[in-house]
């Protein structure tokens, strides 16, 4: 074996590593730099907030969230809410569980409107869009 | 055909030398997830004293809880608790976290000052299903107490533990 040639080879090894290693890092930074992805978070953070401050008003109460939400899909149920993007996989969905009271429910789901708001009657909440 | 010697050796060298440069890149680049990862989470950060303190809410506020509601006219005095409703099964309904994992969540233990003292002197405190004594922070809330017919002003002390 030529050892001109099997430098040539270990070159082109060295060349094709580097640039590996700078598209797996690019990608990664990318996918975590995603501003959505935190849009999606403090979204689901805070409509969590408000679950849990619609339960400690006594009564029945309306809460508006104070920005535009088209862009993003709500899922609402007793046990969680779920924040994402229309053609999410499972895995880029933002989740966040609360607990209520016994005797209370949560449901309701909000798909791509500019206005979300939770509506408490009696002992349920729900999520829609505002009137 | 063989390498010579010298070149044997080279090829050797590089060998050893892409090996430890491997795992030193893997390493960089794990490193390098981590950091971008603490970054977000850093700034999606809810204080935890928001979260415990719009869950605690409910203790004070909710009929459903310890709230005084009047039997008559049905009207519920927030900031006002029901003696008769200051009860752990009370609290067990009002808020209860998962039971296999409930302990990566908020869980209180709540003392009504000078109320509910056991055979020792010592207040008894009320604890959630997963609350195991390890007090992150405190929650002190001005409460009136509805006793019969008598309302009496006292502090609830509300315990937070955050995730074990």
């Amino acid at each position: 074996m030529n050892k001109q040639g099997v430098n040539i080879v270990f070159v082109v090894f060295e060349i094709l590593l580097v640039l590996f290693v700078v598209a797996a890092t690019i990608g990664i930074a990318r996918s975590y730099g995603s501003s959505e992805t935190i849009n999606k978070i403090n979204l689901a953070n805070e409509v969590k907030l408000m679950v849990n401050t619609l339960v400690a008003t006594p009564d029945d109460a309306v809460v508006g969230y104070p920005g535009n939400v088209s862009k993003y899909i709500f899922l609402l149920n007793s046990e969680e809410v779920s924040v994402f993007l229309p053609g999410d996989a499972e895995e880029s969905k933002v989740k966040r569980m609360f607990s209520l009271p016994d005797s209370y429910q949560a449901a309701g789901t909000l798909q791509q409107k500019d206005r979300l708001c939770l509506r408490k009657e009696r002992r349920n909440i729900i999520l829609e869009e505002c009137a | 055909m063989r390498l010579n010697k010298r070149a044997e050796y080279e090829v050797a060298e590089k060998s050893i030398f892409w090996l430890l440069a491997g795992v030193l890149v893997t390493i960089m680049i794990l490193a390098f997830v981590m950091l971008i990862a603490n970054y977000r989470s850093q700034i999606t950060r809810l204080p935890p004293e928001l979260e415990a303190e719009s869950i605690a809410l409910r203790f004070l506020n909710t009929p459903e809880c310890f709230t005084y509601q009047d039997p008559v006219t049905g009207r519920i005095y927030p900031g006002t608790i029901d003696v008769s409703k200051y009860l752990q099964s009370r609290l067990d309904a009002c808020y209860r976290t998962e039971p296999e994992r409930g302990y990566k969540d908020y869980n209180f233990g709540i003392v009504l000052e000078g109320f509910n003292i056991d055979e020792n002197g010592t207040e008894e405190m009320l604890i959630t299903n997963n609350f195991f004594n390890k007090v992150d922070f405190t929650l002190f809330k001005n409460v009136l107490v509805q006793q019969g017919s008598s309302t009496v002003p006292t502090r609830m002390v509300i315990y937070v533990q955050r995730k074990i």
